[in-house]
């Protein structure tokens, strides 16, 4: 039953490989389903038009080339803050505050675009994205160094850093960074034209390069996480601080710089919505976009891949959201209810109880008479 | 060394397994020829693996049932489908003689199955109490923790255990944890089948023989006990029977009384084990490691000033009661502790307070006394803890990035060179069985030519063939000149592998024997801190 380890093919490891991911893939994917199914049933139960609800869902998200577009524009955001969660979830860090790192990158990127010398496109986008990861990069290594020289809970320090930001924008936009000319909302002027990230055409489908770049950074992350000694380390301490410690592994320093990399990795999510959807920073930039970002990595269990199938499965969700509201007049938030639905069903199927659940079911199914013992 | 026992009131000498309980009339029992447990045909997969293959396992009331086999047999994924953990995949369980269906731990307790695990499942940051009120069956709305104090007390005095219930866990020597796993087991609860997964690892012997002592007394009251060990002597010290598995399947089951190690031993491994030790005198070398005067202010169990050395071509063994430094003075020549006072130097080189990967680099292996917390990542695939910590000293990294080809070649070599018996590597370590996973340690540890070895308890958990392959280990790396500490609580491990022993006791070395002709009882004595009286007859 046991073979000797060097025996073993790598071909056989990438095949089983292979398969499991095949499984996670369609278990996903049932969940998924049994989630909308629960939705329709809760959105029936308010005796709204549920054919006509499902319907403007599915147009409004993968419908049209359009739909298509609006879906990966509410994607962009939410996975390149999902990847940045996800790395520090990966060094067994819980940042609560891409939300706020969000805000610093897009407030630097603002400065940048809007206040700094005229740029050329594509120096001024480069140009806003930098001036993003410096400001979500700090924003996220006070938190980790916080946490590393003054053992305090991430947890605590990201979530309230969230409304330090926040403030520090909304007094930006109402202030100093005003558009006098903005129609008396708080809200900055535009980023300027050459600063904007454009939606590339590709075969007649709207790419945002936004999501582009999200798609870079994922294959890069996961360059970093398994091919570099950098990434090797963080999983250790991610798996075990101890190990770490007694592997020579400086747990400080790696702490410090996984929370600073995942606050960058936020920012540039608000540099990218700045420059590729709303072109304004206002305080109320962003719907929770860090807040979404989580649930986003929690439910891509913090692996790039995931990540990036969760943030575009709930991108099409809050486009198609909006279409329902839009169509069916059935609330937007009816998103958040699939949503929520999704996530409680995906949480529930992970937990021993239904490992245990899904046992008993097999047991009777295949020996009724023992089940009953 | 073998203790006779009584076989089971009414037993036929030598009838076949299936009978043997029958008749069995001892405590409490009265369900004629019914055994206690049955386990009929189990059989457990984890993907390609079989873990078990058609077992069958009959255990009786009042009586110690040792189940023995390899690392990797498959003795603790049985146990802890009894134990409701896990499922197998086919297979039944007959518990006095009807099927029964154990799905959760909580059906197991409902039976009256307790079980202690290979591994410590303590919380360290919680006292001992508060672990006690966790293990509960039905814990109640609010901590009754006045009330779990003095069932706590009354337990520790029952069993002559010196533990406070308010003591935080993670400040407790490996042995009292391993009590508190049992205790928290006979606590309140009607036990008809204790289940212990190798408990003696890493116990002192006094303290094995404190668990043995209450094992017989649970047997006299008609509990039922499956024992998994793998130091045979154990087995003929309180087992009545044995079940030996190989490879998943059940490979024969003898009563103790008619059997032999040899026997044993060959069942287990398929032939025979040459356990001899050629250690061939070697000359005098310079010396490797000088610790002087070592201090630390804060550990559980300070150093008071302990000075040593290890020269090149010997094994130095450290004796002594689990808690009396060991563990400090194994942190501080880890690099994971730094010394208030004193210093240590690596053939010359002062390293007080280096960190690991510099004392890595001077050729110090080091194998922690706790692999689960310290040695390895659990959830970190197989090949990857084969180069924790070594990642650059075997230079598997240019310029950051990690040359993952070589790494898992390099991995297989030393995994097949340590026998890690595993069929893909890129599973995490995790699921390897605990003494394979100890061979991903001493693979790691031991696979460069280490210069000086710092070894805790390496052989924990390792089956003979395994322990036997450690010693040659630690051998090949005296005679080719270099150093080896051993921190052991197997005082026969001692004598047999060391050049000399020295006694820890109360945070300092308090006596050195030469292994050679040793005197038992002056190493206990020392060992039990008597050193005023004896220390004139210790070489100091
Ligand atoms: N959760 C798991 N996932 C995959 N394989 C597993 C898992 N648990 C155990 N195995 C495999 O099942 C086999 C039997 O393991 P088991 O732990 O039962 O061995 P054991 O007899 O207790 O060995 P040891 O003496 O080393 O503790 C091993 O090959 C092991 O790798
Ligand atoms: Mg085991």
């Amino acid at each position: 039953m046991t073979a000797i380890a060097g025996t073993v093919r790598r071909g056989d490891a990438i095949a089983a490989a292979a398969v499991r991911m095949a499984r996670a893939t369609v278990a996903n994917g049932l969940i998924v389903i049994l989630g909308l199914l629960v939705s329709a049933a809760l959105l029936a139960l308010t005796g709204a038009d549920v054919a006509a609800a499902t319907r403007a869902l599915v147009e409004g998200s993968v419908g049209s080339p359009e739909a298509i577009r609006q879906s990966l524009i509410q994607a962009t955001p939410i996975l390149i803050a999902g990847l940045g969660v996800s790395f520090a979830l990966r060094a067994g860090l819980v940042n609560i505050g891409a939300d706020g790192q969000l805000y610093m990158g897009a407030l630097f990127a603002v400065i940048v675009a809007v206040y700094g010398p005229p740029l050329p496109w594509p120096i001024a986008p480069v140009a806003m994205l930098v001036a993003a990861t410096v400001g979500g990069f700090l924003w996220g290594a006070l938190p980790g160094w916080m946490r590393a020289r003054l053992g305090m809970s991430e947890v605590i320090t990201t979530l309230l850093l969230n409304f330090v930001a926040f403030w520090i924008v909304s007094w930006a936009v109402h202030d100093p960074l005003h558009d006098p000319m903005g129609g008396g909302y708080p809200w900055t002027p535009e980023v300027p034209a050459p600063a904007r990230l454009p939606v590339i055409r590709v075969a007649g489908f709207f790419l945002p390069s936004g999501l582009l770049l999200g798609l870079v950074l994922a294959m890069a992350i996961s360059f970093v996480l398994h091919r570099t000694h950098f990434g090797f380390g963080l999983r250790v301490i991610g798996d075990s601080p101890q190990a770490a410690r007694w592997a020579g592994i400086d747990v400080s320093r790696l702490t410090i710089a996984a929370l600073a990399i995942s606050g960058a990795l936020a920012g540039i999510a608000g540099a990218a919505e700045l420059a590729g959807n709303q072109y304004r920073l206002s305080d109320f930039f962003s719907p929770g976009f860090g807040f979404t970002a989580l649930v986003v990595a929690l439910v891509g269990r913090a692996t790039p891949s995931g990540t990036v199938a969760a943030a575009l499965f709930f991108g099409a969700l809050a486009a198609g959201g909006g279409s329902m509201e839009r169509i069916a007049q059935v609330p937007a938030s009816t998103g958040l209810v699939v949503q929520g639905t999704v996530i409680a069903i995906l949480v529930a199927s992970r937990s021993a109880a239904a490992r245990s659940f899904s046992y008993r079911l097999r047991r009777r199914l295949v020996r009724p008479d023992v089940g009953a013992a | 060394m073998t203790i006779p026992h009584a076989p089971l009131p009414g037993e036929p000498q030598g009838a076949p397994v299936r009978d043997r309980a029958g008749g069995s009339a001892v405590a409490g029992c009265d369900r004629r020829s019914v055994p206690l447990l049955e386990l009929r045909g189990i059989t457990k997969t984890f993907g390609d693996v079989v873990a078990d293959r058609d077992v069958d396992l009959t255990v009786a009331a009042g009586e110690i049932h040792a189940l023995l086999g390899e690392n990797g047999a498959g003795k603790t994924t049985l146990v802890r489908v009894l134990a409701g953990l896990t499922h197998a995949d086919s297979g039944e369980i007959r518990w006095h003689g009807e099927p029964v269906h154990v799905g959760s731990p909580a059906d197991a307790i409902r039976l009256g199955i307790g079980m202690m695990h290979q591994h410590d499942m303590l919380v360290s940051s919680l006292t001992v109490e508060e672990n006690f009120e966790l293990a509960r069956p039905e814990p109640p709305l609010a901590l009754g923790l006045a009330d779990t104090r003095s069932r706590v007390t009354a337990l520790t005095e029952r069993y002559g255990v010196e533990v406070r219930p308010d003591a935080r866990v993670d400040t407790l020597t490996v042995g009292q944890r391993q009590w508190l796993n049992l205790l928290r087991i006979l606590d309140g609860r009607a036990i008809r089948l204790l289940i212990l997964d190798e408990p003696t690892a890493s116990l002192t012997q006094s303290e094995r023989e404190d668990v043995f002592r209450t094992l017989r007394d649970l047997r006299a009251g008609g509990v039922a006990v499956i024992l998994i060990v793998h130091k045979l002597s154990e087995v003929f010290e309180v087992c009545d029977r044995a079940t030996v598995m190989r490879a998943g399947r059940v490979v024969a089951t003898r009563p103790v009384s008619e059997t032999s190690k040899e026997e044993l031993a060959g069942l287990m491994v398929g032939h025979a084990v040459d356990t001899r030790l050629a250690g061939a005198p070697t000359a005098p070398h310079e010396v490797i490691l000088t610790v002087s005067d070592l201090r630390t202010v804060g550990a559980e169990r300070d150093l008071a000033g302990v000075s040593l050395e290890v020269h090149g071509g010997e094994i130095v063994g450290l004796a002594g009661v689990d808690g009396n430094g060991q563990r400090e003075l194994g942190e501080c020549l880890a690099g994971v502790r730094r010394p208030s006072a004193g210093t240590v130097t690596v053939r010359g080189a002062d390293v007080t307070g280096c960190p690991p990967t510099e004392l890595t680099s001077l050729g110090v292996a080091r194998v922690p006394e706790d692999r689960h917390e310290h040695g390895l990542a659990l959830g970190l695939r197989i090949w990857e803890n084969v180069h924790l910590g070594r990642s650059g000293s075997r230079h598997l990294v240019r310029r950051g990035v990690m040359d993952t080809s070589r790494a898992r070649r390099l991995a297989a070599e030393l995994a097949t060179r340590f026998d890690v018996r595993t069929q893909d590597l890129e599973r995490p370590v995790g699921e390897l069985s605990g003494g394979n996973q100890q061979k991903v340690i001493l693979a790691r540890e031991l696979g460069d030519d280490a210069d000086l070895v710092i070894a805790m308890n390496p052989t924990r958990g390792l089956d003979i063939a395994a322990t036997q392959f450690v010693y040659e280990q630690l051998m090949a790396v005296r005679s080719r000149g270099g150093g080896v500490l051993l921190v052991s609580f197997d005082l026969d491990e001692l004598l047999a592998l060391c050049d000399r022993v020295l006694v820890m006791s109360g945070g300092r070395i308090v006596g050195e024997v030469p292994a050679a002709g040793a005197d038992r009882t002056l190493i206990g004595m020392l060992m039990g801190g008597e050193h005023q009286q004896v220390s004139g007859e210790a070489v100091l």
